[in-house]
Parts: structure tokens; sequence; C-alpha cells
């Protein structure tokens, strides 16, 4: 407290008698007013949730949502079978097999047994059904592994990967048939000879031998129905496409004018929202018209996004999108102060992507959609000199309400490698009001930006 | 209270002690209320302002360094909420006063009479919120014209003719109330 009698000219009579008379004077106080103070001073009941939980979380979700999403285009995709493609002669059904030595197969899961009819009407390069099919294959000796895959192989079959466990139990090889599980067909000399076994004399068809051509496979007609009758070769090969991307962005009206602009006539837009901040504080917070100098810092995103598509020239896209907003308040007349409001959000988009134009490499696409920003939090500290004292306020608070928001962008992408890709995205973006805290945003809701990052093709 | 039990109550506060704060509360809330309601006049307001500094107060125990009067510590900050208060209400925007007055120390032979504190009180309230401000930082806090000037956002020269202009009028007033006090004994 300033020194009492600290005029630089001794103060007047009148003025000194009020003082006395009123320096001191007290006026009586009740209960109530305690009990006031002693609920403002009761903790706030909600436990903050630090931003970077919430970001851990939004990722572990992403994660979690590809996980859930893969299997799906695995089993529409995966070309797993074996390296050997078998020659095969017609056989009939043969019951011997499977009563001859019924572990034989046992165990194995009748799934796996499967070629079934559309795949391999898809491996002779066929819209047709097998059951029409004559194929002819040809069988490799050496023993194959069950990871390997088909997509560097030439007239392959499309089909769930499968292990048989055969005689040489040490021998574990993995096939792929075409067979239906209710058939049999899949004899014993087949797995025998994938397992490099001799065929025993008793079968009831000699054993396949290398090289050995076919002319014709086993009757099939009357095999079930296929679990699809869509024919196989309007199955595009699709790949859901997982991409990081990192965004900047500034209001339309101040591209060109550096990195931040300079708020002129401001929104109406708070500081900070009052209803989530304790009491004390929300007394010290200022208005932002209080500040005479404020910049907003271009908003800086990066997120998550899965591509999902639809066909060949359609798509869409969702994911999880963070976002770093920043604003700087600075009052130059006394008082003089400073205001600085960091807010922190996670958005979701649901875009629909389409492609352009594309060549092996390259590709245009535009994509549109909206996006739900939640604002996980505001962190505002301000200062302002009274030459006296110096007040300093921090402020960490929720953000309440959601932010909508409009996005539509031309992008390009550049394949580098099969899986890999860059994509460049200029976008624009609106932002609807929707009584958030004061950002660039609010300010100028129409802005431009440009998101760039890698996609991976999974 | 002696030096021990002050610093015995600084320490309970800012530990966050409740018996310390209660105590803190007893000893300076009426004279904290009778400061508010000569800021911001209304009373149900200057209830408002008291409960916040107290708030303020006992959050911020921590900052007191112990260097300057207890006591004057928690003035100043019972002051600066009042003004805060009066800031967010906008009732502090300045507008120069077009009169020129002069300051004249007519009054060396002013003599207040059996006006008392709480009639002083009453005739303070009802001084435009501007005049009030500055008298009451000037007057009654001593705080001097270019310290005005840096909390309230006038200049210096608004805040002197301001504190000329607020006790002209607080001095009509009381020597109103004084000769109507008089005329009634008679």
């Amino acid at each position: 407290m300033q020194e009492k009698n600290k005029h630089t000219n001794e103060p007047d009579a009148f003025s000194q008698w009020a003082r006395q008379q009123l320096e001191n004077h007290e006026l009586p106080v009740d209960e109530s007013l305690w009990q006031g103070i002693e609920q403002k001073l009761a903790p706030a009941p909600k436990r903050r949730i630090p931003v970077w939980y919430w970001l851990a979380g939004g990722v572990a979700a992403v994660v979690a949502l590809m996980l859930l999403i893969r299997p799906y285009y695995t089993t529409q995709t995966t070309k797993d079978i074996a390296q050997t493609t078998l020659s095969r002669e017609p056989v009939t059904k043969s019951a011997a097999v499977s009563s001859e030595n019924p572990a034989r197969l046992s165990g194995v899961p009748a799934e796996d047994d499967i070629l079934h009819p559309a795949a391999q009407a898809d491996a002779s390069g066929s819209a047709g059904l097998l059951n029409s099919q004559k194929v002819q294959l040809t069988r490799q000796s050496t023993p194959v592994k069950t990871s390997q895959t088909v997509s560097n192989q030439k007239n392959t079959l499309i089909a769930s990967a499968s292990t048989f466990s055969t005689k040489s139990a040490s021998t574990s090889t993995s096939i792929n048939t075409i067979i239906d599980n209710k058939r049999t067909e899949t004899t014993e000399k087949e797995i025998a000879a994938v397992a490099g076994e001799t065929p025993k004399k008793s079968e009831v068809k000699p054993a396949v031998t290398d090289k050995q051509q076919i002319s014709s496979l086993p009757d099939l007609s009357d095999y079930p129905e296929a679990p699809s009758d869509e024919p196989i070769a309007n199955k595009k090969k699709q790949h859901l496409l997982l991409a990081a991307n990192v965004g900047a962005g500034n209001g339309l009206s101040s591209i060109g004018g550096g990195l931040f602009f300079e708020s002129g006539a401001m929104s109406d837009a708070a500081l900070v929202n009052s209803t989530s901040v304790r009491a004390e504080y929300a007394a010290d917070i200022k208005e932002a018209d209080y500040f005479n100098e404020v910049q907003h810092l271009p908003p800086v995103s990066f997120g998550l996004m899965a591509e999902l598509p639809l066909s060949k020239s359609w798509s869409v896209e969702s994911g999880l999108v963070y976002t770093y907003l920043e604003s700087r308040f600075t009052r130059t007349a006394n008082p003089t102060g400073t205001g600085h409001l960091k807010l922190h959000y996670l958005g979701l988009p649901l875009y629909l992507k389409a492609k352009l134009w594309h060549d092996p490499t390259w590709s245009i696409y535009l994509n549109a959609g909206p996006m739900i920003e939640k604002g996980l939090q505001s962190v505002y500290s301000q200062d302002i000199d009274y030459t006296w004292s110096i007040t300093h306020t921090d402020v960490h608070s929720r953000i309440e309400g959601l932010q909508w928001s409009l996005n539509g962008g031309l992008g390009v992408n550049y394949k580098i490698q099969k899986a890999l890709s860059v994509f460049f995205e200029p976008k624009l973006t609106y932002y609807l009001d929707n009584n958030q805290p004061m950002s660039a945003r609010t300010e100028q809701p129409l802005v431009f930006g440009v998101n760039g990052g890698v996609q991976i093709e999974l | 209270m002696d030096l021990m039990d002050e610093q015995r109550l600084i320490a309970g506060c800012k530990r966050g002690e409740q018996w310390a704060r209660r105590e803190v509360y007893e000893k300076y809330a009426s004279a904290m209320l009778s400061l508010c309601v000569r800021y911001v006049a209304d009373y149900e307001a200057a209830r408002d302002v008291l409960q916040d500094g107290f708030v303020k107060l006992f959050t911020r125990a921590e900052q007191y360094d112990g260097t300057g009067n207890f006591g004057g510590w928690i003035r100043q900050i019972f002051v600066n909420t009042a003004l805060e208060y009066l800031r967010r209400q906008n009732r502090l925007e300045t507008d120069a006063i077009s009169e020129d007055l002069k300051e004249r120390n007519d009054n060396r032979n002013f003599s207040p009479g059996k006006l008392t504190a709480d009639d002083l009180m009453e005739c303070v309230a009802e001084l435009p919120e501007k005049l009030r401000t500055v008298f009451n930082l000037y007057a009654i806090e001593g705080f001097s014209h270019s310290e005005i000037a840096a909390m309230t956002g006038i200049q210096e020269s608004t805040s002197r003719s301001q504190f000329l202009r607020a006790r002209q009028l607080l001095q009509q007033k009381v020597s109103l109330l004084m000769k109507n006090d008089h005329a009634g004994k008679k």
C-alpha cells in the first residue's frame, strides 16, 4: 500500500478531514458474506483432463478403428496362396482318402480347404465361375511358406490362406486350395504330394506327378453356391489408406499479410468462457476490447486419417485432427498489458473424396465435407502492469460447445513407392459461429489453408 | 494483534488453513466492506466485491512476501478488486472534464461541525462514479495523480481536475447537509 501522505502537495484541510473520517470506517458484516466466500473457495467439481490425455486417446481410437476395419479388407484383397500351382487330373470323389486315414484331414478347418469357385475363376483370369472351368495348374515341389503373397505372381488364386498338418509332422505347409469345404476331392495324394510324400498303393488314384497335366477338373456342378455370386472380376482391389497430415491456415482476407494477421474490428467472442472459470479468476479476465492490438497466429493442425474406397473414383475419409490456435493481445495505453490465449481442439472430419485424374504415379482429387471439433482446453495468461503492481492471471478452462466447419480442397498425390505416397492439399474452410472463444476462426471464419502429409496403403 | 499473531495468520493463510482465513475475515471484513461501498456506492454490489476480494486474498496469500504491512497489502487487494469491478461495468471510461478548475485552498478554516463518518459516506456515494474513484484514490488512499493515471488509464491532468471537481462537489454536499442539520435543530 502507498505510504500515507504521499502527495507531493499537502492535502487540503477538507481532504484531510475526509480521510480521518473514512480511512478506518467500518460497516457491519453478516455470516452470509463468509458463507459466500467459502462457496467460492470450494474446489472446482470437475477434474480437468490434460490435453495430452485427449490426444493419446484420440490416437488410440484411430488405431483401434484401423484394426477393426483391416480384417475386412484382408479378406477382400489377400491373395496368399501357395507358390505352387497344382497340376491335377480329374479325380473322382475319393471317399477312400478320408476313410483310409480320416485323421489326416482332421483338425483342418473346413473353410481352409475351400477353394472358392469364384476365387478360382478370378485366378484363371476369367469372370466365370469355377464349375465351368478347366484350369491347368502346375505344381512346384518346393514346400511353400504360409505368409507368401501372390501380389507379384501371375495366375494367382484368391482364397483364404490355409494351413495343413501333413503326415510329415515337421512339414507344415500352407496351401490354398480351390475346393469347397463340403467336398472331399482334396485328395490325400495332393496333400501328400505337397508334403513330398509318396502316395500309398491303396489310394484310388495314382499320385499326381510333377508337371503332369490335367485334362479337366472334377465336375463341380453339385457344389453349393458361393457365398457371394457377384462376379469377382467386378471386385476391384481396394485398400484402406492411412494418412498422417500437417496443415496450417489463415483467414482468407489476410493471405499475403504475413505469418499472422492482426484483427481490426473484433467480434464479440470472449477470451475465456466465463462459465467454466472459477469466480475469483473470472473477475480478473479482461474483455478482448480492453486490448488495442490483437494478433492471431495461423491455426496449426495434424491428424491421422483413414480413407475408405467406395469405388474407383470415390472414397470417404475420416479420422482425428488436432488443432492448435494461438492469439496474442496487447494494450499499449495505461495500464499496459498483454494477453496470450492458446486453444486446443480435437476434430472428427468426414470427407467425400473424388479422384479427378490419375496415372500410376500422380493423382488429382477433390474432397469436401464437414468437420466437428471439440475444444479440449483453453489456456489464457494475462499480465496487466498497474505500475504499482503487475497482476498476472493464468486460467486453464474448458471450452464449451462444439465447433462445426465446412471444408473443401483440391489435392495432389504423388506415389513414392508402391504403398507410400505424399500429398499436398490446398483447402478452404468455413467455420460456423458456434460461440467459441476468440481465435483466428472467430475473427475470419473463411480460412485458406494447406495440408500436406504422407499416405500409407494398407 | 501482535506481530507474532499476524505472522501466524499469514502462514496459516498461505497453507490454506480455514481457521486463519476466518480470523483474517473477522479482522478486516468490516473495514473492507466500507472501502468497497465507498468505491462502488451500491451496497449489494459492494458485498460481491468484498467476497471477490477475500477469495483473491486467500488464493494469492502466498504472493505476500512479508516486506510491507499485511493490512496495507490487504487494502491494496480490495482497492484493486473494486477498480476491476468498475472497469467491468465500464464506469471508468475516461472523458475529460471540460471545466478548467483551479485548485483553491479556500477550505483552511473548514469546520465539519458534528457531521459523522456515515454522513460523509452518503455524500461520497452521491458523487459521480469517476470523480468518486479519483477522490477515494487520492484523498483517502493517498495515491499520487501519476499513480492514479496508471491505475485507471486516465491522464494525470484528468486525475487532477477530476479530484478538484470531486472535492468541490463533496464540499457543496457536506455544506448543504450541515445547513439542513442546523436548520433542523433550530
